[in-house]
């Protein structure tokens, strides 16, 4: 559940960040997962295959890196790093 | 002589997974050693800053949700670690047990030394019973406790 | 076909737990939306078949914040049809106990939540490292309501101690007076809050809402009275039905409040004040002048200061029901069952709480409806939000989510008996 509604919250930033053209398509995201917040690279892309469905990230491949430092301020996080795009 | 443990439930009967605390918090007060306190709380801050004043030893149990399988547990020591605010995502109230903790730390009021258990659950509408799953881990976390409790009691 | 890489490296949002949803459309707003979580729903359901001594307590547990405005509410409404009337000092320490939960509530809303909120603070936490001294001023004032509300509910959260007809137990008064020189420091501290309050930039924004409240013949109401509206609405709690309904929305689950033929209508704190100011203490009247409130307001976020002067008034009245306290003979007077519907309405901290039960001749309770002060607020809050948003749709989309989530605390909505999570989200709809 909270996998879902991160990863749809993460589609529809990744829309708005691209959205005008002349982005055609996306192929890469990559994302940075603090140890605190609980989720895991593997699930996040099950979750992320799923969502793409139908949007701008569809087929686009989700690059999960992740982070040791539990003092991190953004160790409870995830961060959109980058994304890569078609024109 | 050591100062006192206080255990503090904290919870919503009638939100499902949401009572884990206050049940861990039940079972033990039937066990308690002499000088540990046991409470239960809503989880609204400002009355925890109260809840734990003049205890040396706090124990801290709460439902959360942080998005990992229901029955995780989790284990903070707050002076070791800042709490992680995304962990309790379902506070029931804008001001809750993630910022009891921190404004206790900016006004001096933290104990000396304060362990959270979370419970991480899997319901949290309005109903009364927990997850099979949730069960499972306030047993766990009692059992930890009664350990926990029981080895600081026997270096008093 | 061009490949680029798009830095980004901001934390990535969750979706879905927005309670607030503001959409706008080439500069306009389309919409605005509040998605609602509202379990007494399930707690009709569940006092179904329940004794009728039980609904207080039950009902109690729904909020961890307002507790004693469920107790009430269930009591008055359960004596209501049973045809009992609780009056005299038992009637008073019902008043007093009530004063401790509005002190509480009212304290924590203002200190910890709203106050940041105006001095561009993300919480009380960051405004703690700056304002040590305030944050503790109001852990204490808070401390002096709890006093209350341990010394009269038997403990201090979920009290214990209210029943039907009056009290499990009553305090002596030497007990209640031990509390007085506590009440009076924080009273001071309380008419400080105001000043302090008054103080704090509050943003112009006015509109005409219709007021809903009780209205009692010689006192601010907690517990009786009549619901009145500055539109001329006056009548009896028994009647609620017939003038406010409650209507299913698609994009929540919970019902709006409405009042027939007529729309949203504003209940809470600034509802109580315009409708009974003439009702205050003096030195509650005295405290809103000197803030520059008149007998009249409309500025929602105002709601600030009026919840400092009905702190104010909450202390001033429990030193006097202390003071005037002569306990009663017995802690409660009998209620028995008898086929019937009763109603109630109370005050709670948040804005008038409707209880209505139907139970039969052995208080075996048939059907029960609760309405809370926030899913009355609803459609006021939706509207605010909609104009607040119109007005400042230029400020950079922080500041607006900012002044759209200061806009919702105006009405300190419950978290745990109404909306879930104050969370806004603002959706930029592509023309």
């Amino acid at each position: 559940m909270h996998e879902a509604s991160l990863i749809s919250g993460l589609i529809r930033q990744i829309e708005s960040i691209v959205h005008p053209p002349p982005v055609r398509k996306v192929v890469g995201v990559t994302v940075r997962i603090g140890p605190l917040c609980a989720t895991n690279p593997d699930h996040l892309r099950d979750h992320f295959l799923l969502a793409a469905q139908g949007t701008i990230v569809e087929g686009a491949e989700l690059k999960v890196e992740t982070m040791d430092d539990p003092a991190d301020p953004n160790a409870a996080s995830v961060i959109l790093r980058s994304i890569e795009v078609a024109e | 002589m050591k100062l006192k443990a206080r255990v503090i439930g904290i919870g919503n009967d009638y939100q499902s997974d949401d009572a884990a605390g206050r049940i861990v918090a039940r079972r033990l007060k039937t066990w308690a050693p002499p000088g540990t306190e046991i409470f239960e709380e809503t989880g609204e801050g400002t009355a925890l800053l109260e809840a734990w004043r003049g205890a040396e030893d706090v124990f801290l149990i709460d439902a959360v949700q942080s998005g990992a399988p229901p029955g995780t547990l989790h284990r903070i020591d707050v002076q070791v670690q800042p709490l992680p605010a995304s962990l309790f995502r379902h506070s029931t109230h804008a001001f809750g047990i993630a910022e009891a903790v921190e404004l206790a730390r900016v006004l001096h009021q933290l104990p000396s030394r304060l362990i959270i258990y979370g419970i991480e659950g899997e319901r949290f509408d309005a109903g009364v019973g927990l997850s099979p799953s949730v069960e499972k881990a306030v047993a766990e976390v009692e059992a930890r406790l009664r350990q926990e409790i029981g080895t600081r009691s026997s270096h008093a | 076909m061009k490949k680029k890489t798009i830095r980004v490296d901001h934390l990535a949002r969750v979706e879905g737990e927005g309670a607030l949803t503001v959409t706008i459309k080439d500069g306009q707003v389309v919409d605005a939306q509040l998605r609602i979580f509202e379990p007494p729903r399930f707690f009709e359901a569940f006092l179904r078949g329940r004794s009728f001594t039980e609904a207080a307590d039950i009902t109690s547990r729904i909020c961890g914040i307002c507790p004693v405005a469920y107790q009430m509410s269930a009591v008055h409404a359960m004596e209501d049809a049973c045809g009992v009337q609780v009056a005299g000092p038992l009637r008073a320490l019902r008043r007093l106990i009530y004063c401790g939960e509005w002190i509480e509530s009212h304290v924590l809303h203002i200190y910890m939540l709203h106050a940041p909120d105006f001095l561009g603070y993300a919480g009380a936490i960051e405004m703690a490292k700056d304002h040590a001294d305030i944050v503790q001023r109001g852990l204490q004032i808070k401390k002096a309501g709890n006093a209350i509300i341990s010394l009269m509910g038997g403990r201090s959260i979920h009290p214990i101690n209210v029943r039907l007809g009056g009290f499990f137990k009553m305090p002596t008064k030497r007990e209640l007076a031990s509390l007085t020189d506590r009440l009076l420091w924080a009273r001071d501290a309380a008419v400080e809050t105001v000043r302090w309050a008054a103080t704090l930039p509050f943003p112009d924004y006015e509109r005409e809402y219709e007021f809903v409240a009780l209205r009692h013949p010689d006192e601010y109401p907690f517990n009786e009275g009549r619901l009145v509206s500055n539109r001329g609405l006056d009548l009896s709690v028994r009647e609620y039905d017939e003038y406010f309904e409650e209507e299913q929305v698609p994009h929540s689950n919970a019902l709006h409040s409405k009042i027939r033929g007529r729309g949203g209508y504003f209940v809470g704190p600034m509802a109580r004040y315009n409708l009974n100011f003439d009702r205050l203490s003096p030195l509650a009247q005295e405290t809103a002048r000197a803030a520059g409130l008149g007998p009249t307001c409309r500025n929602p976020f105002k709601s600030l200061l009026i919840r400092g002067v009905e702190v104010v008034y909450a202390f001033d009245e429990a030193l006097r029901l202390i003071a005037a306290y002569e306990a009663p003979e017995h802690p409660a007077v009998p209620v028995l069952p008898r086929p019937a519907v009763g109603y109630a309405a109370t005050e709670a901290p948040r804005g008038t709480l409707y209880h209505r039960y139907r139970i039969d001749e052995q208080g075996t309770i048939l059907d029960a409806k609760i309405v809370p002060p926030t899913s009355q607020n609803q459609k006021v809050m939706e509207e605010d939000l909609r104009r607040v948003v119109e007005k400042e749709i230029d400020l950079p989309q922080e500041k607006l989510t900012w002044r759209c989530e200061q806009t919702i605390r105006n009405y300190d909505p419950c978290i745990s008996c109404s909306t879930h999570f104050l969370r806004l989200e603002i959706r930029n709809e592509m023309g």
